[in-house]
C-alpha cells in the first residue's frame, strides 16, 4: 500500500515538474534536471572545460564535458552516472547564482630592465590601460605580485621580487592611482608561466603581474 | 618628538598585518535584493565591498550574492542559501593554499583561481551527501539540505 501511494505520488511530483502529462515517459529516463543534490560542469568565460570529481563513501562519479551533471540521492548512496543538461534545465535553478557572478579577474604582466626595478618603456604604455580597466570593476582591488625564475637562492630571489612589486605601486601611484585596495607581495619561484628544473633561467617567469579583480 | 617617530614606525610595522585582518578573505562585489553574514551567531545584511571573513556562514533568502576572493576564486549564491567559508589560505610564496567551502544548502556557483590553478588538490567543495573535487574551472551545485 504504501510503495503504491509513493509511486502515485512520485508520478505526480514528475507530471508538476514537467508540467505535461506526454513526457511522462521520458521521466523515468532523465527524472527531473535539477531536483535534489546536483553538480553541474560548466565552461569558463574562456569556453575552457575542466572537470570535477563527486565523491562519497558509496562512490565516485567524474566529469570533464560542458553541461554534464551528476546526481546524489543521499550520503550513502554513489554519486549516478552523468547525465547532459540543456540551458533551460541550467536557468531554471540555477539564475540566481549566475545572475550574480562576479567580473573575472584581469591580469597585466609587467617587465623590467634587466637587473633594476625599473619599468620598461614598453611596461609604462600599458599603465593608462591598467588604470582605464580598473574603472570597469565594482569595487576594485588589485594585487601587485612579483614572481621569480629558479636561480640563485629563493631568500635572495624573494627579496629582489619583493622591492620590484613595491616599485611597481608607487610607480602605479606616480602616473594616478587611486585604489584603496592594493596588496603587494611575491610569489617567488612558486607560481611559474614556464615550470622548469631548480638553477634554470627563464626571463618569462621573472615578472611582475598586476591583477585587478 | 622622537617617540612620535617611533611611534609611526611601529604604527607602519604592523600595519600590513592589521589591514590583512580587516580585509577578510573575500569581498562582496555583486548583490541582489539582500544577503547575510553570519559571524559567531551576529546576523548582519551584506553589502557590495563588505569584507566576508574565515568561517563566516553566507545566507540567502530571496537575494542572490556574488563574492571574490583573493586569489581571483568566485562564488555566487543563489537564493534560499547557506553557506560556510570553512578554509582559504593564499600564501603561494610559503607553499600555503587552501580552499574549503561548506555548501549547507542551496545553490552555488565555483569559479577557480589561483589556487586550483597551483594546488587543485587543495581546493574542497563539501555538501551533506558529497565532496567535490575540483579540477577546474566552473561548476554549479544544488544541495536540498535537511
Amino acid at each position: 500500500m504504501t510503495m503504491v501511494f509513493r509511486t502515485v505520488q512520485t508520478i505526480i511530483s514528475s507530471v508538476a515538474c514537467y508540467g505535461r502529462i506526454v513526457l511522462l515517459p521520458l521521466l523515468f529516463l532523465s527524472a527531473c534536471a535539477g531536483q535534489g543534490n546536483v553538480f553541474v560542469l560548466l565552461p569558463d568565460e574562456n569556453g575552457k572545460v575542466g572537470s570535477i570529481e563527486v565523491v562519497n563513501d558509496a562512490g565516485r562519479q567524474k566529469i570533464d564535458q560542458a553541461n554534464q551533471s551528476i546526481k546524489v540521492a543521499g550520503v550513502t548512496q554513489a554519486p549516478e552516472a552523468p547525465q547532459t543538461l540543456d540551458e533551460a534545465q541550467i536557468n531554471k535553478v540555477w539564475s540566481g547564482a549566475i545572475q550574480t557572478t562576479p567580473r573575472g579577474p584581469r591580469t597585466f604582466i609587467l617587465n623590467f630592465r634587466s637587473g633594476t626595478d625599473q619599468l620598461t618603456e614598453e611596461s609604462i604604455r600599458q599603465l593608462p590601460g591598467i588604470f582605464e580597466e580598473i574603472k570597469t570593476y565594482p569595487v576594485a582591488e588589485m594585487s601587485i605580485v612579483d614572481h621569480t625564475d629558479r636561480v640563485g637562492r629563493a631568500e635572495a630571489n624573494a627579496a629582489l621580487a619583493l622591492k620590484r612589486a613595491e616599485s611597481t605601486r608607487e610607480r602605479l601611484v606616480e602616473a594616478g592611482l587611486e585604489l584603496k585596495r592594493v596588496e603587494v607581495s611575491s610569489h617567488g619561484e612558486n607560481n611559474p608561466v614556464i615550470p622548469t628544473a631548480d638553477n634554470v633561467a627563464e626571463p618569462k617567469n621573472r615578472r611582475v603581474e598586476v591583477t585587478i579583480r | 618628538m622622537r617617540l612620535r617617530i617611533c611611534w609611526l614606525a611601529l604604527a607602519v610595522l604592523f600595519a600590513p598585518a592589521a589591514m590583512a585582518e580587516e580585509d577578510g578573505v573575500a569581498l562582496v562585489k555583486v548583490l541582489e535584493g539582500s544577503a547575510f553574514t553570519i559571524q559567531s551567531g551576529d546576523r548582519q545584511a551584506l553589502e557590495v565591498g563588505q569584507p566576508i571573513f574565515r568561517s563566516d556562514v553566507v545566507e540567502t533568502a530571496s537575494g542572490s550574492v556574488g563574492l571574490t576572493f583573493k586569489d581571483g576564486t568566485r562564488i555566487s549564491i543563489g537564493p534560499n542559501s547557506r553557506i560556510e567559508l570553512k578554509e582559504f589560505e593564499f600564501s603561494p610564496k610559503d607553499n600555503k593554499l587552501a580552499f574549503l567551502v561548506h555548501i549547507i544548502k542551496g545553490t552555488m556557483q565555483y569559479i577557480s583561481g589561483v589556487i586550483a590553478k597551483l594546488s587543485p588538490e587543495s581546493v574542497r567543495i563539501e555538501t551533506p551527501v558529497a565532496t567535490v573535487v575540483v579540477r577546474g574551472t566552473r561548476f554549479l551545485a544544488k544541495v536540498e539540505g535537511e
